[in-house]
């Protein structure tokens, strides 16, 4: 469900960079979704399609990259990437710990049309 | 024309999230946003709280929902200042929405905000509300593998309960496998057992508060 609060987030920056460039179509929209941010990207995209209509992203691509979790012993001090959801330690077996890497949620590019959009980035 | 932004997704709640926390910092609030699924008995805990403190702490609740101000009646006969948000069918409460529900409260009169999430075991740990803590409560006739289908909730926890502890007896639920999931996932984080009913745990909840109430009164207001 939070899917279409983010899909509105991520439609307002995009909407955004649109607007900086007079109004431009938008055709793709490039995130990085960590694997820890408990997003579904299938319905991510769902919800960003359908709150996009009648704005300058309408049909826009969404992509993703899928960032792995990456954590910080709490005990050595050591990263490892996560095997399990409980979080062991490798080197010394300690559990818990720190995420270093993994709660991204960014959209790192935004592609335009370079013919521009006549009904401009006005939702 | 490809544009290379970086852009969190997260940033315009997690600035209102920060303007929230310095809010409630220079007014020497605490505040705890409590979370859990539905009926496992977050405005139960909050009732029990709210007598057993019997005004000796001043205490404002923020009660969100998706729809109806039931909650928010329940709370308003302790007689202490409530504010409900309903979230209009949403599945979490987002900064936006505290910050403008602090407006009702007048802060500096305040000790303790306790934040009532909407019942969720998902999103609510993915928005920082501008609390001092996060509490997850669970409740035995849930199950004990909550924590491993939610590890992501019960990681971010400051505070862990388990409520109808009473029931236990009567329901397929394992404390030990419950506890080794709850260690393993936040070996930080305390686990209070509590229940409404009998009031058994209640104490250790209460003072888990105290120290909270006193680390916050110790860090020096920027
Ligand atoms: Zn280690």
């Amino acid at each position: 469900m939070h899917e279409f609060s983010l899909a509105e987030r991520i439609l307002e920056c995009a909407l955004e960079v649109s607007g900086e460039h007079g109004g431009a179509a938008i055709e793709r929209v490039v995130l990085e979704i960590g694997a820890l941010r408990a997003v579904v990207p299938e319905s991510l995209k769902f919800a960003f399609e359908a709150a996009s209509m009648e704005t300058a992203a309408e049909g826009a691509l969404l992509e993703w990259r899928e960032i792995p979790a990456e954590v910080e012993c709490r005990s050595c001090l050591e990263t490892y990437c996560p095997q399990d959801i409980v979080w062991c330690c490798p080197g010394c077996g300690a559990t818990g710990g720190r995420a270093v890497r993994g709660d991204e949620l960014i959209i790192t590019s935004v592609s335009l049309s370079d013919t521009p959009c006549l009904e401009g980035a006005i939702r | 024309m490809e544009i290379n932004v970086v852009q969190k997704v997260m940033k315009v709640n997690d600035e209102l999230a920060e303007a929230v926390r310095k809010s409630l910092a220079d007014a020497g609030v605490l505040a705890l946003n409590i979370m859990s699924s539905p009926g496992s008995g977050k405005t139960t805990l909050i009732e029990k709280t709210l007598a057993a403190l019997n005004h000796s702490i001043r205490v404002g609740v923020i009660e969100g929902d998706p729809e109806t101000s039931l909650d928010a009646e329940r709370i308003a006969k302790y007689d202490v200042p409530v504010t409900q948000i309903e979230t209009a069918g949403g599945c979490h409460l987002e900064a936006n929405l505290v910050q403008r529900a602090l407006a009702n409260f007048d802060l500096p009169n305040l000790d303790l905000l306790i934040i009532e999430n909407v019942g969720n075991l998902v999103c609510p740990a993915s928005f920082d509300l501008g609390e001092a803590a996060k509490v997850v409560m669970v409740s035995t006739t849930e199950g004990h593998d909550k924590p491993a289908k939610y590890p992501n909730m019960f990681r971010k926890a400051d505070a862990i309960i388990l409520n109808k502890v009473d029931l236990m007896p009567y329901v397929d639920f394992n404390f030990e496998k419950f506890r080794d999931y709850v260690h393993q996932l936040n070996p930080g984080a305390p686990l209070i057992d509590i229940s409404c009913v009998t009031g058994e745990g209640l104490d250790a909840w209460l003072l888990w508060i105290e120290e909270r109430l006193a680390l916050e009164s110790a860090q020096p207001v920027s």
